[in-house]
């Protein structure tokens, strides 16, 4: 759906976005990652055709944003950082103006709106002002606006920022349910969100791209090992779990409650090995208290790309 | 196009249902409410929304300026700019959008007034037309200044910057226009009249619809739109190669685009179509006056003359007047001609030539016999001019005689008469010829005053050589002192059939007209027999009156007979002309002329009572003399008071001015006061009505003078309508008397401020309270004017002279609106009741209390029902 190739953007002798590739498959949901200043939401802003870049391609659906702007642009949904709203209108109101914005016929416009407040749950709100809207509305009426006239590709800047974890949910089960048929670019900071919703990674680091692929695989690329950490009643046989899955024991502390013992494990942690590990404990009779697994080594490696750059 | 739909709707609907701009709207209904409700208090009979369309140019142009930038910096701060850039249509849709929309949003900035001129219309005349006029100039305006929002909404980023642009480029538009206008050379001059934007916004207030200040506004607004429209554009691309330079030569482009438009539709040489609003809001003219066009010798023409006429309300109703008379028929059945011409515009010299030429052909016939007379009497002074030959025997005869000799003194007179018409004759001829011939100052000439002046002159001329020649006697032993006294006698009797040729002649009105293009607006009459003026002021008073004021004039031009007033009075020089302090009637006569009385002035001690020359009725104004302090009245005002007993006893219809008498101070009784006690009404000439005005908290100030009268209560009270300032006034009694019917006209407003004073040591020191027990009750009515009626006759009494004085009367602001015109229309209206004409009875109640309510209604009404709205609004949006 979206391939862009070399993109660069200067501002003055700085290199904002430096030979920046991307892709993202249709029906796909790519989370593109980087510490503040690493270049993320330029990049978004030439993908969705308000910035140009000083060189490279971008092509949604076969178009060329530059060459072909109407057309291409059509195909966006775009939800900026800071979400657009236009205080004095009503929900409905900016919605529709929305619609109409990106070429929806005016006999579409009112589906379309009322299938975007159903997918976003703004049914309470369609008629309130959008200025007394809570931020967590605010943002669903952002994404429904991005949303309203049905784009091919979404692309999201930050969308979560704000929500709590009821509407951090109901975004996710958002994402779900636009699988398949919609691709999304997210730009985000919440790993979580990444790690459960993401098919894909890009990660961008002063303007380049550091790492892409899975979750997994960029983990691996920004060279740092997952952790898993449980709660069990029996440690040796815990151990033996952990080896025969490829794990090593980092740390083995006893807790207040004895026999329970807090176990920290590296390696190779992904949600399918946490699962193996699960099913080897339950195998071998291990009582298991806790069983998380710990995305600090992501948030390590971003810590580190944070302070890398200058 | 959808984007261009979508912000285009939703801007609109923002601007109707939004608070910005009915916040802009009811400040703007505030600040041009203010000059109406100042307007109010001075009752000219027509609202005059000239000073509100002025200052409501100045509210457009910066509110809509400001609306301009916040459409587009409101769209930056919510982020939805964004939203726009990535929109698959041009952000230049979005920005058409927004000048569309501003065509609401100015149209909601002059929503009060509507409400204005609904308030103003329950007291006085509103010319709608100039009111629908204004605003679509207004409104031209606003859809110009909010593009010029829009691009500095497009260039500047931040919200206070766009604004500060906009405030910015709105004032350089106005200052560098009014620069060009001021720079002296012509053509920069006309170039910034045309591009003037509060100038071009006046154009339309009116009434007219001035085409050429359409297309340069909206051209102004096309031109800015398209700019930031390109800025809008190229903000996308703008990191791109060339893209400063589109935008450079963009706003290059639309600068010259702008000025190209202003030039070609408004500027040099521009032909500058307006069509007046009046046609389109025509209404049908009165009976009496299609009646009277019917009546009327074709072909009839209605000229407006004007100078600068934009926003004259009396322009406006003279306006409207024509409009009416054009759906008439003549004798032949034609509809009248209607012309308009600026006297001050150079462009339209041809027109004015063209009106004037019409104007003079209607009196062709009297005008011919003029200038036939004069041309003969302008020969016959040349003759005498030319008989340089008769200094000779007349020196010889003055040296001939004795020293101290009576006889040679005249000679002597004769003989330095004739050297001085020998040496100056030419000149002498060379100025009467200028007095008579047309002038741009003077575009009708005078032949009638210049002749007239000029058979003065051949009368003293005439006695001179009359005199010359019985002293020389025609027995002279000489013969050549003979034939000169021949001479002398023959010369005489030219001179004095030149001078009855000139004064047979009936009076023609070209001369009335001529006098009264003087002081524009004003409104001419022609038909084929001749010409009749009307001053605008007297069609200010509504149509019904301003048709009737039309029937006169028509009525005039054909030749009917006049009624006559003549002031009465004990001075030497004629109350008539006009003096430097302004203590004359020189403007009333004015007054009265224009409504159709012939005015003279008689001076009982000096002539005999002036016969009636084909005059319906005569009024008679009595003046007593302004400054009484001798004990006894002298052999003049002796001569007045027995004229003006005789005058009542004959039952004609008098109107006597009283003027303070220290006589009652010295134990005497003022003749003057008495003079109408048996028709039931005198004045105490001894005593004055006083104010006390507080002029800080501790500073007071006594006047004799009042700043209004009160009306009246019934019909005779209709006759005050306008502001009337009273200096000198003095009570009046009302008593009954046998056959007689006296009732008030104007009344001391019963304020706790005013007394009356019959102490002149308290007039003359002053007092800081007003003294016990003098003050007026809130009930008591002391009349200043009253009238008395018996079935023979009327007269009037006024406590005090000055009120219908030039100096009080006609004094006018800053713009040529009188201060007083209540002052004029009072006396005309007692004039015309005196010859009764009672169609001055009728009229609009109103009060002086109800005065301030009306004037502050007209500032905050408006204000309220536009925040009435604007909450309305919001309430309706919060329960949907």
């Amino acid at each position: 759906m979206l391939q862009a190739e070399g993109l660069v953007k200067r501002f003055g002798n700085q290199n904002a976005v430096n030979g920046v590739n991307l892709h993202v498959a249709a029906g796909s949901v790519c989370g593109f990652l980087g510490p503040n200043g690493a270049g993320k939401s330029t990049t978004l802003r030439m993908v969705v055709g308000v910035q140009p870049p000083d060189a490279g391609t971008i092509r949604v659906d076969g178009l060329d944003v530059w060459a072909n702007p109407e057309r291409a642009r059509g195909c966006i949904g775009w939800l900026p950082e800071r979400t657009p709203l236009h205080p004095d209108a009503r929900v409905e109101e900016f919605l529709a103006w929305s619609a109409r914005l990106h070429g929806v016929a005016s006999t579409a416009v009112g589906t379309s709106v009322d299938r975007v407040v159903e997918q976003c749950e703004l049914r309470e709100v369609r008629r309130r002002a959008c200025r007394v809207l809570s931020r967590g509305y605010r943002q669903r009426v952002g994404i429904a606006a991005a949303l309203v006239h049905a784009p091919r590709l979404l692309v999201l800047d930050e969308p979560t920022a704000g929500l709590d974890p009821a509407q951090v949910l109901l975004f996710r089960s958002l994402l779900q349910s636009l699988k398949g048929s919609t691709a999304v670019l997210l730009s985000t900071h919440v790993l979580a969100e990444v790690e459960a919703a993401c098919d894909a990674l890009v990660v961008l680091d002063r303007g380049r791209v550091v790492a892409t692929g899975t979750p997994a695989e960029v983990r691996r690329q920004l060279g740092v090992s997952a952790r898993l950490e449980m709660e069990v009643n029996d440690a040796a046989r815990a151990e033996a779990a952990l080896q025969e899955c490829g794990l090593s024991l980092a740390r083995r502390t006893p807790c207040a409650d004895a026999p329970w013992v807090d176990i920290v494990a590296e390696g190779m942690v992904t949600p399918e090995v946490r699962g193996r590990v699960a099913q080897a404990l339950a195998r071998d009779g291990v009582a298991v208290r806790r069983l998380d697994m710990e995305h600090g080594p992501l948030e390590e490696a971003f810590r580190k790309l944070a302070e890398e750059t200058p | 196009m959808s984007a261009f739909h979508a912000t285009a709707r939703r801007e609109a609907l923002q601007a109707v249902v939004g608070g910005r701009a009915w916040s802009l709207a009811i400040a703007t209904a505030v600040l041009t409410g203010l000059p109406l409700a100042a307007n109010a208090a001075a009752r000219t009979g027509v609202a005059d929304f000239a000073p509100a369309f002025s200052i409501g140019a100045w509210c457009v142009l910066v509110a809509a300026a400001l609306l301009g930038a916040a459409s587009v910096s409101s769209e930056r701060r919510n982020g939805t700019w964004d939203l726009v850039l990535s929109a698959p249509e041009r952000p230049s849709a979005t920005i058409w959008a927004k000048l569309a929309a501003m065509g609401v949003s100015a149209a909601v900035l002059l929503a009060g007034f509507p409400i204005e001129a609904l308030v103003e219309s329950s007291r006085n005349t509103v010319d709608w037309a100039s009111v629908l006029g204004g605003m679509l100039g207004l409104w031209c305006l606003g859809v110009a200044a909010g593009s010029l929002g829009i691009v500095a909404g497009s260039i500047v980023r931040s919200g206070l910057g766009a604004t500060a642009l906009a405030l910015l480029v709105a004032g350089a538009w106005v200052s560098v226009t009014r620069s060009m206008q001021v720079l002296g050379d012509p053509w920069s001059a006309a170039v910034g009249f045309a591009l003037d934007p509060i100038r071009r916004a006046q154009e339309f207030s009116g009434g007219a619809f001035d085409l050429g200040s359409v297309i340069t506004l909206l051209g102004v607004a096309l031109s800015c739109t398209w700019m930031a429209a390109r800025w809008a554009d190229t903000e996308r691309r703008l990191q791109r190669a060339g893209s400063w330079q589109r935008r450079l030569s963009s706003t290059l482009m639309a600068l010259i685009a702008l000025v190209v438009v202003g030039i070609a539709a408004r500027g040099p040489g521009a032909a500058a179509p307006r069509m007046d609003v009046h046609q389109l809001l025509r209404r049908n003219a009165s009976e009496a006056l299609q009646k009277a066009v019917s009546a009327a010798d074709a072909p009839v023409q209605c000229t407006l003359l004007v100078a600068k006429s934009v926003g004259d309300p009396a322009a406006a109703a003279a306006r409207s007047a024509m409009e009416r008379a054009r759906g008439c028929a003549d004798a032949s059945g034609a509809a009248p001609i209607i012309m308009e011409v600026d006297l001050l515009a150079p462009q339209q010299a041809g027109n004015a030539a063209q009106a004037m030429e019409r104007i003079t052909a209607s009196e062709s016939a009297a005008l011919g016999a003029w200038n036939k007379a004069f041309a003969k009497a302008l020969a016959t002074l040349d003759a005498v001019c030319g008989a340089g030959d008769l200094s000779a025997p007349l020196a010889q005869a003055v040296a001939a005689r004795p020293q101290g000799d009576p006889k040679a003194a005249k000679l002597q007179a004769l003989l330095a008469a004739l050297q001085r018409g020998t040496a100056e004759g030419a000149q002498w001829h060379a100025g009467f010829e200028t007095a008579a011939a047309s002038a741009p100052e003077r575009p009708l000439g005078d032949v009638e005053g210049a002749g007239r002046a000029l058979a003065a002159e051949l009368g003293v001329w005439a006695q001179l050589l009359r005199d010359g020649a019985d002293t020389l006697g025609l027995g002279a032993v000489s013969r050549e002192l003979r034939e000169a006294a021949r001479r002398m006698v023959t010369l005489s009797d030219a001179c004095r059939a030149s001078q009855d040729g000139i004064d047979r002649l009936p009076p023609m009105r070209l001369g009335e007209v001529a006098a009264a293009i003087r002081t524009p607006p004003v409104l001419v009459v022609s038909t084929g027999k001749g010409s009749a003026a009307i001053p605008a002021w007297r069609l200010l008073e509504g149509e019904a009156s301003a048709d009737a004021a039309m029937v006169e004039a028509l009525a005039a031009a054909q030749g009917a007979a006049r009624n006559a007033v003549v002031f009465v009075h004990a001075t030497q020089r004629s109350p008539l002309e006009a003096t430097a302090a302004g203590a004359d009637f020189a403007f009333m006569a004015d007054a009265l002329r224009a409504a159709r009385f012939r005015v003279e002035a008689w001076n009982p001690s000096q002539a005999p009572r002036p016969a009636a020359r084909n005059a319906q009725r005569r009024a008679w104004v009595v003046l007593p003399p302004l400054d009484r302090r001798s004990l006894e009245p002298d052999a003049a005002e002796q001569a007045l008071l027995q004229a003006t007993h005789r005058l009542i006893e004959e039952g004609e219809s008098v109107l006597v001015l009283t003027t303070p008498s220290v006589s009652a101070t010295l134990g005497m009784t003022d003749p003057w006061s008495d003079v109408l006690r048996a028709c039931g009404v005198t004045a105490r000439t001894d005593a004055m009505v006083v104010q006390l005005l507080a002029r800080s908290e501790s500073a007071r100030e006594l006047r004799n003078s009042l700043d209004d009268v009160l009306p009246a209560p019934g019909p005779l009270g209709h006759m005050i309508r306008g502001r009337v300032q009273w200096p000198l006034p003095m009570p009046l009694r009302i008593d009954s008397a046998m056959g007689w019917r006296a009732s008030a006209v104007a009344l001391v407003p019963p304020q706790p401020s005013i007394w009356i004073e019959d102490d002149p040591r308290v007039v003359t020191r002053g007092v800081s309270e007003v003294p016990t027990g003098k003050a007026l009750a809130p009930d008591e009515q002391v009349p200043l004017l009253a009238v008395s009626e018996s079935d023979r006759s009327r007269v009037a009494l006024s406590g005090g002279a000055g009120w219908p004085m030039s100096g009080t009367a006609g004094l006018a602001d800053a713009r040529g609106m009188l201060r007083f015109p209540g002052n004029r229309d009072l006396f005309v209206g007692v004039v015309r009741w005196l010859v009764r004409d009672d169609s001055v009875m009728q009229g609009t109640d109103r009060g002086v209390a109800g005065e301030s309510g009306g004037a502050l209604a007209v500032v905050w009404l408006p204000a309220i029902v536009l925040l009435g709205t604007r909450l309305g609004i919001a309430a309706w949006r919060r329960r949907a």
